[in-house]
């Protein structure tokens, strides 16, 4: 258990230095994008001001020197994307993403628990195949394509839902009303995605443990199929499924990444993409951070989760 | 149990409830704090608007507003420099410069010299008086304190005031004074002049200009900017009492809320309104189009001058030659387009230089400058060789975020593939188009001059070429001599006769050096809903949407 | 009872042959080039175009079929990319054990920290947006999950009776490490590989949507790219926007019905429930 905490520690570490590294490395000046296209007039010494004011000066070794040392001190920098300090950006971001996702594995997770679990009781049967087969069809196409077509169908063409973004400005309980209905649409996409995923992982968990010995033993004692399925099989078989939502919890943060472009929802995936386009070191920094330290405890949880709900694992 | 079960979903449903309370407690954030209305007794607008509706526009724009600081955020430095900014003059709809704070001007004899004369009655929107005191402080400290003027520090030597007149004096003769202070606002020189970093600056005074409107609010997490009305502008109340600028993400956002009904008009500041989506458009119910000769080249390619064959004037005259512009003009721009002259910029320039020839699809004369230069398909793969046997395939360095230009390059890779020239399409996002492009890392270059870009530096799109300048969308790919000759005369010249005869060679040169085609010249649209008349035009401040039309827009009663 | 299991895979199979055998067939199927100009934009479906035109006048069913040569193999290669990759890491870790299983295991563990889709797009901005480019793209990030399988799978297996004994009895461990883990741990790296495939048609699908697609490569991510960036979701052009999607969707799922049935065999535990 230790071991497993150093050497994710180690993981982390490594990462802090990568996220420094890798930003950098890509071609293009973020002072060019802060001068817009028409900037026709750049000298050399107004460059050099913005690049000290950016903390952009100085060689790689410098800058990489002074952005552990404002690490360390809590100091997350400046976005000059979003001309605010980076903590800011990413916790108003990481906020929105939270809400959408949040509902979205737990709709999902319980939706696929029920499903995966009929269908592979009865496993082979008609309901299988036709349950397989549906939920392999939306797990299999674009999760973007599905919520473009959700947005076409329902906000423009029928005029049900909003086209995008989080509200339309208000506040109270009718901003709290209006973000819900910003975010069905949005919702509804996740959690289809997610739920397919989801089906497969429960229904392979259930026809594993199908001919357990203990499951002979319940039938045995005369339950019905369905007591032995809900209230035996599942609990034992749900191992994998918390496994894998844990995980599903770290990686949401840039898994959303199209739905959001698509809905122009501002989580953390628009902010890393922004930042990309941008070439917003900071704020990609602090970004992918988060992000994996949010990864990395996930992995954490999912791993003692597995052990604690898995009886054979004890 | 099923307890172990039923007690993780329940406390994960919890959270989830809890996680949503918060969000709806604590996510708004806070609107840009609202400017307490000046003190002036309005009683007796009051009752006029208690009998007329509120005349309300709402605008679409897709930029990516972050903040309400003019020098933080490029893109809102643009849109206050519209509503509640003003500049010294503008350019109006014939690109004629037209008195706006500045009622009357004087230039010296050499061009050293300029006499602004400020009008009387302006007021700041927090009540204050608006002086030559204010003009003189706001373009030093642009010289000073706003990277984007730097090129105010090598020409402006220094600012006098006289009773209400601003003197600039000049280091040397710069003829493009007027048209590069038609972007410069006037800043309150008691809010900034405790500011040391503009860019920064969060104060809820930093929205305080002089125009036509004054900012209500800034919902970010809606994307909406509400503007109301300066019932003390100096040249009388708009005839917008509130001005709704919503933000979309994208395009097709934007147009459906158009179609819907939603927002009232569209406004892009540089770009065109893109033709794919007019046939929605024509579908709708009561959406009607102004239109107008766009100022700008929408797509344009350039040439690396540093490298062969692009070095040679007859191998550019042969790539002029060989591209179908009508097909680009057909297909890409879907009939709104003509074309191009070899003078790069549309006539909607003043000083336009008509008796340039209009480019032309020859390709069998291209494929004879082409044989004249030695370029020959020597191993029959359809494929020119050059002297040394080397296979001729261009690198073109494309944007990929601009579809319009890449689908352009696509057809010039058609066009020159049916010569024997080949081409390799590199499109890369824009941060590494522009590091690509400065480092001249590339045969030939896609790329569009805004409205605004050509009228840089010394007009009709020469801020593009000429090898001095930079800028994220510049080439700057032209050092002949002569032709950075003709840009600082025409620089140094504010006379406009000497200026009209230097735009002329201007032009010309761009025929005989062709550093760069213009590929189509557009008619733009500009979609907005019926029931509003009277719309003017600006060509440099994207359509529609401007100062001017604020003054002379009206909306008919339904 | 195994033989719907039989079922579904054949199915898959069937679909992914009829799919590739359309796309290497594309000169004959297809009425014109998808790469020529000239007819109008935004064409309705007819008799001359059946799925219309594109934005700039190509025929979209041409497209649709030359598309699918670029995703199948753009989706082929980067999966073999990172499965060979994900095998070689995956069973050398887990036979060698030790400070090099740490190592490797480390390094996989930092890129499966560093989220997916925004560290392709960054790599892809650094080294461009060719077909072959994309593909390592893809493959660089999709290597770690398979190392991870495979090395865990090959740790049972060399904990098992045979390989023991086999060790004892003085065999070499390269030898070993061919000739008994490999065999068994081969039906997971084909299960790896069709899944790893379904994920890199997506990836590309996801990249290409994002614009960092190769434009003059027809695949289907790209015509769903285009039909997004010029107007033809709001102009209501099903027949551009549809059949590309539908042809990943029809793609990965007939993976995924593939590794259904393999996925059965190839998992021990599964494997026991199917022989009962």
């Amino acid at each position: 258990m230790l071991s497993k905490v150093v050497r994710y520690f180690i993981v982390l570490l490594v990462i802090v230095s990568l996220n420094f590294l890798i930003p950098r490395l890509m071609p293009g000046d973020p002072i060019m994008n802060l001068l817009g296209e028409e900037a026709f007039y750049g000298s050399a010494e107004v460059l050099e001001e913005l690049r000290v004011e950016l903390g952009l000066d100085g060689s790689l070794y410098a800058q990489y020197v002074r952005y552990l040392g404002n690490l360390s001190t809590g100091d997350w920098g400046y976005s000059y994307l979003y001309m605010r300090p980076v903590l800011n950006s990413i916790t108003l971001h990481l906020r929105w993403t939270l809400i959408l996702v949040l509902p979205s594995i737990m709709i999902g997770a319980s939706i696929a628990t029920f499903f995966g679990a009929l269908a592979a009781w009865y496993r082979k049967s008609r309901l299988d195949v036709a349950l397989s087969s549906m939920f392999l069809f939306f797990y299999s196409m674009p999760h973007y394509w599905l919520a473009m077509m959700l947005l076409f169908l329902f906000g423009f063409q029928l005029d049900w839902f909003p086209l995008g973004k989080v509200s339309g400005g208000s506040s109270g309980l009718p901003y709290i009303l209006d973000v819900g209905w910003h975010m069905v649409l949005p919702l509804v996409a996740l959690t289809t995605f997610k739920a397919s995923y989801d089906f497969l992982i429960v229904r392979n968990s259930v026809v594993s443990i199908y001919g357990e010995d203990y499951i002979l033993m319940a039938h045995a004692k005369g339950l019905s199929q369905m007591t032995v399925l809900f209230k035996h099989a599942l609990r034992n078989a749900l191992a994998p499924l918390v496994t894998v939502t844990a995980i599903q919890f770290g990686a949401i943060l840039s898994g959303t990444l199209l739905i959001e472009v698509v809905f122009s929802w501002p989580g953390m995936g628009t902010l890393i993409y922004e930042a990309i386009g941008a070439r917003d070191y900071p704020l990609l920094q602090g970004a992918f951070f988060i992000v994996a330290v949010c990864m990395l405890l996930a992995n954490l949880i999912a791993d003692v989760l597995y052990t604690w709900l898995d009886p054979r694992t004890r | 149990m099923k307890s172990k079960v039923a007690r993780i979903v329940s406390s994960a449903l919890a959270l989830v409830v809890l996680l949503i309370l918060v969000a709806g407690c604590g996510a708004k954030e806070e609107p840009t704090p609202t400017l307490s209305p000046t003190a002036e007794p309005a009683a007796t607008a009051m009752t006029e608007e208690e009998a007329t509706p509120p005349v309300v526009l709402r605008v679409g724009s897709t930029k990516p507003y972050k903040t309400t600081n003019k020098f933080g955020d490029y893109w809102y430095g643009v849109l206050s420099n519209l509503t509640t900014h003003d500049s010294l003059i503008k350019l109006d709809t014939d690109m004629k410069p037209t008195p706006w704070l500045a009622t009357e001007w004087e230039i010296s004899p050499d061009s050293t010299r300029f006499t602004f004369t400020i009008a009387d009655g302006v007021k700041w929107h927090d009540g204050n008086p608006l002086t030559a005191e204010d003009v003189k402080f706001s373009l030093e400290y642009y010289r000073d304190k706003a990277p984007r003027s730097g090129w105010m520090k090598d020409v402006i030597d220094t600012v006098e005031v006289d009773g209400n007149k601003v003197i600039v004096n000049l280091k040397k003769p710069y003829g493009n004074l007027l048209t590069e202070f038609m972007t410069y606002a006037p800043l309150p020189k008691h809010i900034w002049e405790n500011v040391d970093d503009p860019e920064m600056y969060e104060g809820s005074d930093m929205v305080i200009g002089s125009g036509p409107f004054k900012l209500e609010e800034w919902d970010e997490t809606a994307g909406k900017f509400t503007f109301v009305a300066n019932e003390d502008y100096f040249q009388g109340k708009p005839n917008i009492d509130r001005l709704e600028v919503e933000v979309f993400s994208n395009m097709d956002a934007l147009v459906m809320a158009l179609a819907q009904g939603e927002i009232d008009v569209w406004w892009d500041y540089s770009g065109e309104f893109p033709y794919t989506y007019v046939p929605t458009l024509l579908k709708a119910d009561d959406i009607e189009f102004a239109s107008a000769t766009f100022l700008g080249v929408p797509a344009a390619m350039g040439f690396n001058l540093e490298r062969y064959p692009m070095n040679e004037l007859a191998f550019r005259q042969a790539v002029a030659k060989a591209i179908d512009y009508e097909q680009i003009a057909n297909l890409v721009f879907h009939g709104y387009g003509t074309v191009p002259s070899y003078g790069f910029v549309p006539s909607t320039h003043p000083n336009f230089n008509s008796s340039i020839p209009t480019m032309a699809y020859a390709p069998e004369e291209a494929a004879e400058l082409l044989d004249s230069l030695g370029l020959q398909d020597t191993n029959d793969d359809g494929i020119r060789e050059t002297a040394e046997g080397e296979g001729l395939v261009l690198t073109f360095l494309v944007r990929s975020d601009k579809p319009s230009i890449v689908r352009s390059a696509e057809l010039v890779a058609s066009n020159l593939a049916e010569i024997g020239i080949g081409a390799e399409l590199n499109s890369v996002d824009s941060s590494t188009w522009v590091a690509t492009k400065d480092e001249m890392d590339y045969d030939i270059v896609f790329f569009r001059a805004t409205p605004w870009g050509t009228m840089m530096h010394a007009g009709h799109g020469s801020g593009y070429f000429d090898s001095r300048r930079t800028g994220a969308g510049v080439l700057h790919n032209l050092d002949a001599r002569e032709y950075l000759a003709t840009c600082d005369a025409r620089l140094s010249t504010a006379l406009p006769e000497e200026q009209r005869d230097l735009d002329l060679e201007i032009q010309e040169l761009h025929h005989e050096y062709l550093p760069g085609i213009a590929l189509v010249w557009i008619e733009s649209v500009y979609p907005y809903r019926t029931g509003w008349d009277n719309w003017v035009i600006d060509h440099i401040y994207g359509g529609v949407v401007n100062s001017f039309s604020w003054f002379q827009v009206t909306k008919s009663s339904e | 009872m195994p033989i719907k299991a039989d079922k579904m895979t054949w199915a898959g199979v069937a679909i992914l042959a009829l799919l590739v055998l359309c796309t290497i067939l594309a000169p004959l199927i297809t009425p014109h080039d998808p790469w020529a100009y000239g007819r109008q934009p935004f064409l309705n479906p007819g008799r001359v175009n059946p799925l219309g035109t594109n934005d700039v006048g190509q025929d979209i069913f041409s497209e649709l079929v030359y598309g699918g040569r670029t995703s199948l193999l753009i989706g082929f290669a980067a999966a073999l990319v990172a499965v060979t990759t994900g095998t070689l890491i995956g069973l050398v870790s887990g036979f060698c054990k030790g400070r090099l299983d740490e190592a490797l295991m480390g390094i996989t563990d930092v890129f499966l920290v560093i989220p997916a889709l925004p560290l392709v797009i960054l790599v892809s901005v650094y080294v461009g947006t060719s077909i072959w480019n994309i593909i390592l793209v893809i493959g660089l990030v999709s290597w770690p999950s398979t190392a991870r399988v495979i090395r865990s799978q090959t740790l049972s297996v060399r904990e098992s009776g045979y390989v023991e004994s086999a060790h004892a009895m003085g065999a070499d461990d390269s030898w070993l490490m061919w000739r008994h883990v490999l065999p068994n741990v081969l039906p997971l790296i084909l299960a790896r590989f069709v899944l790893a495939v379904a994920i890199a048609m997506l990836m590309e699908a996801s990249l290409s949507f994002l614009g960092l697609g190769d434009p003059t490569a027809k695949s289907w991510g790209m015509m769903l790219h285009y039909a997004f960036a010029r107007g033809g979701f709001i102009n209501g052009l099903w027949w551009w926007y549809l059949p590309p999607g539908l042809a990943i969707a029809l793609c990965t799922l007939a993976l995924n019905l593939v590794n259904f049935g393999v996925e059965e065999r190839s998992d021990p535990r599964l494997k026991r429930v199917m022989e009962r």
